[in-house]
């Protein structure tokens, strides 16, 4: 045994007086009394029971020594030598997989009750924080020893609708916040990639595995070419062991109401199944879920929340002495479910060459002559070795601008505020991105036919990865993300605000260009400035569907539990002084 | 202060009360329960050789034809003996005591009895000669006034046979005690009856010898040995030792019927006076 504070020791000194003091109190008031000979009858019957009488006055005091040495020894903090308590993060896995139905309860309810169970077996000794992991860690509790307050802290957690992201895990080594030594408990049902998890932590399973089917890819695109024509992918995984038959309902949301449009018959069999692509004739764009009809223990994987979307094309006007090049480049991108379309009039992108333009965006190859996206405009440099300054750019993320011969480029000086992406050695803009006074221009500084690039494949893609990126389109929605995704907010910059409306009527202002509040599965609505996008949520996770979490191995020690010997000597002191005080009592009143 | 004129001005009344009480003159004014001459009718008597004519009663010898004696209670001036406990287990009420006895002298005296003051305690010691006539009332009341309480335990059986050696003539002993002897009070009373004293017990007891106010662990100390004892009192203690005082007092009523001793009790709350106008109601130092 040990004693954490052993200076505590000096307080059995305080025994002397306490000793001293008892001694005094006992001895007996003095009665002065007429009938002594009457009393001395009385208690002649009594005499037998003398030496109890007198023994009671030492028992008596030997009782409050004890009480008192309890005192002390509980004061000094005595620990067994064996008993190996550290501190605790009580990790709680409240993941998607963690609201499977076992029975009666959720895998959930059985962690916190677990959880629970251990917060209020905890001495006063042994500190414990509770956390709780899907996506991220979030501690629910700092680190103290009251049950009470670590047992309300497990009350509220709630179940997410997150797969568990094991890299998350290493979160607690970063944060460190506790001294000494601590124990990580994870209770979790184990259906994470435990590969990517990181060590040091003690498993304690829960849940039994279970059969359960689920999708876990999901995806649905129009087929560009195509007339209403949508490919829908998704791709199926089940923990049952043996194959089993599950229609897949595609429905799609028309305002409160759903269609169901297309039953698929799935034979599914055990474990990750082969992806299934289809086709979908006359779609129309908007809110579609595909579920699994089935009712299985976790029901939030049985449906994915898609969103079909087709965006009007962006129309483009040539204004080049050589169109023909230009408007077939364009061209390549028409047609239906096409990105860009080639127009005369009222054109929102304008695809010049050796000249400006006044729209709002502009395309320009070659500069010439005065305009605002160029100054100090000069003769032709030779040998240009190009150098690429933003490697990333969404404009040039397609093709390598380093291999393109910049012949006929000019000495130029770009606009104040331009990014330049790709310069010459000798700092001369190549091509760079310019805004000035609500005008876009992407500024490419090449003679097409001098340098041929009308017959270089990068051409078509420089040109459409500018439309894009004038038109804000590079980075475009997926039909449905998992929940805890950063989505990238259309068209939007730093400053600007969009109202998320979600699932559950809920909504919230997001300021910025992303936004990773998506933990609810459902449909969002992002809105702007009479602009709406809808983006839908779903769990779509291998290892949240996969329940059958057999052979995860429970890897949690013995957790000490119980009073520590502090309490049993204050418990001790406890019955002792009352057993002390009944007898006292006695003494004092009879 | 027994020597206080207010004092002595609440013994006079009380004098006054027993005349009207007792309704004697002068001399021969104390009730006897001997039979003799007097000129109080007390009984009759089948008439016998030698009896005196003068108490032929002839009315009842003209209807029954036989001849029967009328009794008058005896006259006579008698001895009083006033026998005060001293012993320190009087300590609380010895001023209530020694009032008490200041009284029954006073009256003793104005009636023209003899009257001897002894204290018993440890032994028998005299604290009025024998004395007679109103004008040794302020001797008796000084030799009260100075009386104190003595230590040692009170042998009230040998202090009664001190006393027979010393005053033999009978009269009528008054003893004002508490009665709480641990030697017992019997043998002393039945001593005094045998030597034809009238025996009068004057019990004067108060709250803290008949109840028990203490609880728990206490030393109980004799007040009379300074003897002692570590005890512990619970509410059974307090029931036997009250139990045993009611006892005691039992026993004492017991003894002084079967001798035919007087006897009145009393605490020391009501006022001396009333005590003795209640035994004077009650016909006076009689059984």
């Amino acid at each position: 045994m040990t004693f954490a504070s052993p200076i505590f020791f000096w307080s059995f000194l305080a025994l002397a007086p306490l000793i001293a003091i008892y001694l005094l109190k006992v001895r007996p008031r003095r009665k002065p009394t007429t009938a002594f000979f009457l009393w001395e009858k009385i208690f002649q019957e009594k005499r037998a029971s003398s030496l109890m009488h007198r023994l009671r006055d030492l028992l008596s005091l030997l009782m409050m020594a004890l009480a008192f040495c309890a005192v002390c020894l509980a004061l000094a903090q005595p620990r067994w030598t064996n008993d190996n308590r550290k501190d605790l993060l009580l990790i709680i896995d409240n993941s998607a997989s963690m609201s499977a139905q076992e029975g009666l309860s959720t895998r959930l309810e059985q962690a916190k009750s677990r959880a629970a169970q251990i917060a209020q077996g905890l001495d006063g000794t042994q500190r414990a924080a509770v956390a709780t992991v899907a996506r991220d860690l979030r501690y629910v509790s700092h680190l103290t020893d009251n049950p009470r307050e670590l047992v309300a802290a497990i009350e509220a957690i709630q179940p997410s609708d997150e797969a568990l992201q094991p890299q998350s895990l290493p979160l607690v080594d970063e944060n460190r916040q506790f001294t000494g030594d601590y124990r990580l408990l994870l209770l979790s049902d184990g259906c994470f990639d435990r590969d990517a998890a990181p060590t040091g932590f003690e498993l304690i399973k829960i849940g039994q595995p279970q059969k359960n089917i689920g999708l876990v890819a999901a995806d649905l695109q129009y087929v560009p070419g195509g007339q209403l024509q949508m490919s829908c992918y998704f791709q199926v995984a089940s923990s049952f062991t043996e194959g089993v038959d599950v229609d897949l309902l595609l429905s799609r949301e028309n305002g409160d109401t759903t269609q169901l449009v297309k039953v698929i018959p799935l034979s599914i069999e055990p474990g990750i199944n082969e992806p299934v692509v289809l086709a979908i004739e006359n779609a129309e764009p908007g809110r579609w879920i595909a579920k699994l009809d089935i009712e299985d223990p976790l029901s939030d994987d049985n449906t994915a929340y898609l969103c079909a979307r087709r965006p009007p094309p962006i129309p483009i006007s040539v204004e080049s002495d050589d169109q023909f090049f230009f408007q077939q480049c364009v061209l390549a991108f028409s047609g239906d479910a096409g990105l860009l379309s080639l127009v005369e009039e009222s054109p929102k992108l304008v695809l010049a060459k050796a000249q400006s333009s006044d729209a709002e965006q502009t395309i320009v190859f070659q500069p010439a002559g005065n305009s605002t996206w160029w100054s100090e405009l000069s003769d032709e440099i030779d040998d240009v070795v190009p150098r690429v300054l933003i490697e990333d750019h969404p404009l040039i993320r397609h093709f390598d601008p380093a291999s393109i011969v910049y012949l006929g480029a000019r000495r130029l000086q770009a606009p104040p505020g331009a990014q330049i992406l790709v310069a010459s050695d000798d700092d001369v803009p190549l091509i760079y991105v310019a805004n000035q006074s609500g005008k876009q221009a992407v500024v490419v500084n090449i003679d097409p036919i001098a340098a041929e690039l009308y017959f270089s494949a990068w051409f078509p893609v420089l040109v459409h990865s500018a439309a894009l990126h004038l038109a804000g389109r590079e980075d475009p929605l997926l039909a449905t993300y998992t929940a805890g995704t950063l989505v990238q907010i259309p068209e939007a910059e730093e400053a600007t605000t969009s109202q998320l409306n979600g699932p559950h009527d809920t909504k919230t202002e997001v300021v910025g260009t992303t936004f990773d509040g998506l933990d609810q599965l459902g449909f969002y609505q992002i809105k702007r400035e009479g602009s709406e996008w809808d983006i839908g949520c779903s769990l779509l996770a291998r290892q949240e569907t996969l329940l059958d979490n057999e052979q995860v191995p429970d890897t949690s020690e013995p957790i000490s539990r119980g009073s520590s010997p502090a309490q049993w000597l204050t418990i001790l002191a406890l019955v002792v002084v009352t057993a002390e005080s009944v007898l006292y009592h006695r003494r004092k009143v009879g | 202060m027994l020597t206080d004129p207010e004092f002595i001005r609440r013994l006079d009344s009380l004098y006054l009360l027993a005349r009207k009480v007792l309704g004697g003159t002068l001399q021969a004014d104390r009730k006897s329960t001997r039979k003799g001459t007097g000129i109080t009718f007390a009984d009759y008597s089948e008439y016998y050789y030698g009896a005196d004519f003068r108490a032929i009663d002839w009315r009842v010898y003209a209807r029954f034809e036989s001849l029967m004696i009328k009794l008058f209670e005896l006259e006579e001036d008698a001895t009083i003996y006033l026998l005060v406990d001293c012993s320190r287990s009087m300590e609380s009420k010895f001023l209530y005591t020694r009032q008490l006895a200041a009284a029954l002298g006073y009256i003793a005296l104005n009636c023209l009895d003899r009257l001897a003051v002894y204290q018993i305690g440890e032994t028998l010691q005299p604290l009025l000669n024998v004395c007679r006539g109103r004008g040794k009332v302020l001797e008796l009341l000084r030799s009260l006034e100075n009386a104190e309480t003595i230590a040692g335990d009170t042998q009230f059986n040998s202090c009664c046979r001190l006393f027979q050696a010393r005053r033999s003539r009978r009269g009528v002993v008054v003893v004002l005690s508490d009665f709480l002897f641990p030697d017992g009070f019997d043998e002393g009373l039945k001593f005094l009856r045998f030597n034809r004293h009238d025996v009068y017990c004057l019990q004067i007891q108060n709250e803290d010898d008949t109840r028990c106010m203490w609880k728990g662990d206490v030393e109980l100390a004799c007040v009379e040995t300074d003897a002692r004892q570590r005890v512990t009192i619970s509410p059974r203690e307090v029931r036997l030792y009250e139990q045993a005082v009611v006892e005691w007092n039992e026993n004492l009523r017991q003894a002084c019927a079967r001798q035919g001793i007087g006897l009145a009790s009393t605490s020391t709350e009501p006022s001396f006076e009333s005590v003795i106008q209640d035994i004077l109601r009650r016909g006076g130092l009689v059984a």
